[in-house]
């Protein structure tokens, strides 16, 4: 009997006992949610950090806290100096760089999130238009609970949606580890009392050197990661379609006719020949249902609607060829023909100079297949 | 001391558990950083390695047990005192207990560091030492059954960890493993033997067959129990290869807990936590069947009682626990222990085959002539 009371105690110790090894009260921790690094003078960069700190005396639970050191765990510990609350980063959402320091290259910033391992791998990465400080203290006129939670959800939300190409920790070390292919990050600007996504900053191993407009993401991301519920934006010349206009065209710019297509379903495939200079054929084939038209058509005639799918398809082929020709003119290559191209060499090995080369003279061919499925519940 | 050994009906269990040993004992620490390894010698080949390594393995494997049939029912310590007489089989059956302890060693403190670098920075290295050998001599005193158990359980409740790789090949890019074939077949010969210190545990079988009942069967489910373990090492390099980049997966320490970093369950956020702490029942078998086998070892040579044995290595190892403090100097260590494993696991055993059948070849001779 004894020993079996000795027994269910121990057994009990167990379960209660668990949880002694390393405390850890929500109440005294400081959450850190964000953190933004920008440059600062005599080779400093500034921190900026969110936190979630929970207290019930207090209305507000961010809180963000700045201060300027050599590394960025140096931050974090000065910062601790200035709190009440001891600063973990356990539950780090998404980290800003400001434009200045990734236009000096952010891998040793990065590396330091890789090896800390109480941050998770799925952390998101992002570019400041101007600084990383601007953006995380910005004062938006709808204020949400905590700004690293919203950028979190704003970021989330649209790589869902298929509108961003997914900017983890993981991916970017993924692509900046490997020969033959770039990161590529969402850049966030902060104007009229609102916090978004503005465009897309593009890396050079990891330093920033170009960005581009949010509309030309579609060509890029499509080559990159099959869609599922895509949408994109076309526009195409009036005078093809005129035959099939059912009422005179109502607005300003007369040559021209926009075109919104959804729900697209596309799927990709680049092949690299093994040639001297490196050759590509891109082929892209999309499934679309047409949603907004800016003017009005006959789309009962078949005719009309073969028209406008090769339009269409017209149209992403040259837009994929211009933003191919600008990306090699740049030398950044985030869809990764480096890597098919490395795939099909054999026993030579491609060092990424060597890439840098050969990219610079690659040639490429671009096949678009467009197909519209549905239009919508009307014709 | 008896070449042979004939333990009780009651002690012995059913040869189908060979599987369950020979794995578990397999698989351990060494997987979670098995791919790095690998892929530091035989660059993106690093997955033909293991397969060839695995096929190694098998060869040996089928060695051994065609040496254990040679006799009733013995163990390594009994043909050591049969092929090199008493005193110089004294010599070599020191040697495999100083060797199994130091592999229980090194997979206890690689375990600790691995929960020290993942969950508890702070949690001294002799507490959780001793927490382990504490459960290690718990179950080793329950005797071989007991460790058998072990073995079983720990692979039916640590299996569902094999099916998280399924988020990790989402994001597998097959570039990655392309082309292949490049490596030289030296690369490749080194990737096979930087995957032998992982690899072994499946040499146990000259330890156990004593206790095994239907020994016809050894073989059969011996070599299901190998190739399972095959199998899991060739699918993890393959996954690791093609997550990971190259400058990436040459700097991550453990490639499979860094993969399971990305897995994310709503209510769970990190899901590396679990994995380090459930990694507790892949360790815990493979340890007991090591020290098992170093205890047993003191009762076959010296015939002290298999209990002082485990309270004395228990004591030992825990002190032992205490000298090393840095990352450097274990590593140091267990690329020692690794080297020996290599020669003490494939190599030598090869040889002390051929030694047998010679032996087994001359003695029928003798026979025939008298």
């Amino acid at each position: 009997m004894i020993r079996n009371i000795m027994l269910l105690l121990l057994c009990l110790c167990t379960c209660f006992l668990s949880s002694c090894v390393e405390q850890k009260y929500l109440e005294k921790l400081g959450l850190i949610t964000a953190v933004g690094y920008d440059l600062a003078e005599e080779e400093k960069i500034t921190g900026t950090m969110v936190l979630y700190q929970f207290n019930p005396a207090m209305q507000d639970v961010e809180k963000v806290l700045i201060s300027k050191s050599k590394t960025s765990k140096g931050i974090r510990l000065s910062q601790n100096l200035e709190t009440d609350h001891k600063l973990v980063s356990g539950q780090l959402r998404i980290t800003v760089y400001g434009r200045e320091l990734a236009e000096k290259g952010i891998s040793h910033l990065v590396d330091t999130l890789e090896r800390d391992s109480s941050i998770g791998n799925m952390v998101y990465l992002t570019i400041a238009d101007t600084t990383a400080e601007q953006i995380l203290n910005y004062q938006m006129t709808e204020r949400p609970s905590n700004m690293g939670t919203y950028l979190y959800n704003l970021v989330r939300q649209n790589v869902e949606s298929e509108l961003l190409v997914s900017p983890t920790l993981q991916e970017f070390i993924t692509d900046y580890g490997s020969v033959g292919k770039d990161p590529i990050l969402p850049l966030l600007k902060a104007s009229d009392g609102k916090v978004g996504v503005d465009g897309f900053a593009l890396f050079t191993r990891d330093k920033f050197i170009k960005e581009i407009k949010k509309d030309k993401i579609f060509f890029i991301r499509s080559l990159m990661e099959d869609y599922n519920a895509g949408s994109v934006e076309v526009e195409l010349p009036l005078e093809k379609f005129e035959p099939y206009l059912t009422s005179p065209h109502l607005r300003q710019e007369k040559d021209k006719v926009y075109i919104m297509i959804d729900s697209i379903k596309s799927s990709h495939k680049i092949k690299a020949e093994k040639k001297a200079t490196p050759s590509f054929e891109v082929k892209l084939k999309i499934e679309s249902r047409l949603l907004e038209m800016s003017e009005e058509m006959k789309l009962s005639d078949p005719k009309a609607l073969r028209l406008l799918e090769d339009e269409i398809g017209d149209y992403i082929e040259k837009n994929i060829k211009e933003i191919i020709l600008m990306l090699q003119d740049e030398g950044t290559d985030p869809i990764g023909f480096g890597t098919e191209y490395k795939s099909i060499r054999g026993h030579e090995d491609l060092s990424r100079e060597k890439w840098d080369k050969l990219y610079k003279d690659a040639s490429f061919h671009v096949k678009v297949e467009n197909k519209i499925i549905r239009t919508g519940v009307i014709d | 001391m008896n070449i042979n050994v004939n333990p009780k009906e009651r002690l012995m269990f059913n040869a189908f558990l060979i599987m369950f040993i020979l794995h578990t004992a397999q698989t351990g620490v060494g997987i979670a950083g098995l791919p790095r390894v690998i892929y530091m010698e035989a660059n993106r080949d690093a997955w033909i390695s293991v397969v060839l390594a695995g096929i190694l393995v098998s060869i040996v494997l089928y060695l051994m047990i065609k040496m254990l049939e040679t006799y009733d029912s013995t163990d390594l310590y009994g043909i050591h005192l049969d092929v090199y007489g008493k005193w110089i089989s004294k010599g070599f059956n020191i040697l495999y207990i100083g060797y199994y302890l130091s592999v229980t060693y090194v997979i206890l403190m690689n375990y600790i560091e691995m929960v020290q670098a993942w969950i508890f920075p702070k949690m001294p290295t002799w507490l959780l030492m001793g927490l382990l050998i504490f459960l290690m001599v718990y179950c080793v005193l329950g005797g071989i059954r007991v460790v058998v158990g072990i073995a079983f359980l720990g692979l039916i409740l640590a299996f569902w960890l094999v099916f998280m790789i399924y988020t990790p090949i989402k994001y597998m890019d097959f570039n990655h493993l392309q082309p292949v074939l490049t490596s030289s077949p030296k690369q490749i010969l080194m990737g096979i033997y930087k995957s032998s210190f992982t690899l072994i545990g499946f040499e146990l079988v000259l330890f156990v067959y004593p206790y095994i009942k239907e020994k016809k069967k050894v073989l059969r489910y011996g070599l299901i129990g190998a190739g399972y373990s095959t199998f899991l090492f060739t699918v993890v390099t393959v996954v690791s290869i093609g997550f990971f980049s190259e400058d990436a997966l040459l700097k991550t320490i453990w490639p499979v807990l860094s993969m399971f970093k990305i897995l994310r369950i709503p209510n769970l956020e990190r899901f590396e936590f679990i994995a380090v702490s459930f990694w507790m029942l892949v360790i815990l078998p493979n340890i007991c069947l090591y020290f098992w086998t170093a205890s047993r070892g003191m009762k076959r040579v010296f015939n002290v009682s298999q209990k002082k044995a485990i309270y004395l290595f228990a004591v030992l190892l825990w002190i032992l626990s205490l000298c090393v403090q840095d990352r450097i100097t274990m590593n140091t260590i267990t690329d020692k222990v690794g080297t020996s494993s290599f020669i003490l696991s494939f190599v030598y055993p090869c040889f002390l085959f051929m030694l047998v059948k010679l032996k087994y070849i001359f003695k029928k001779k003798k026979g025939v002539d008298v």
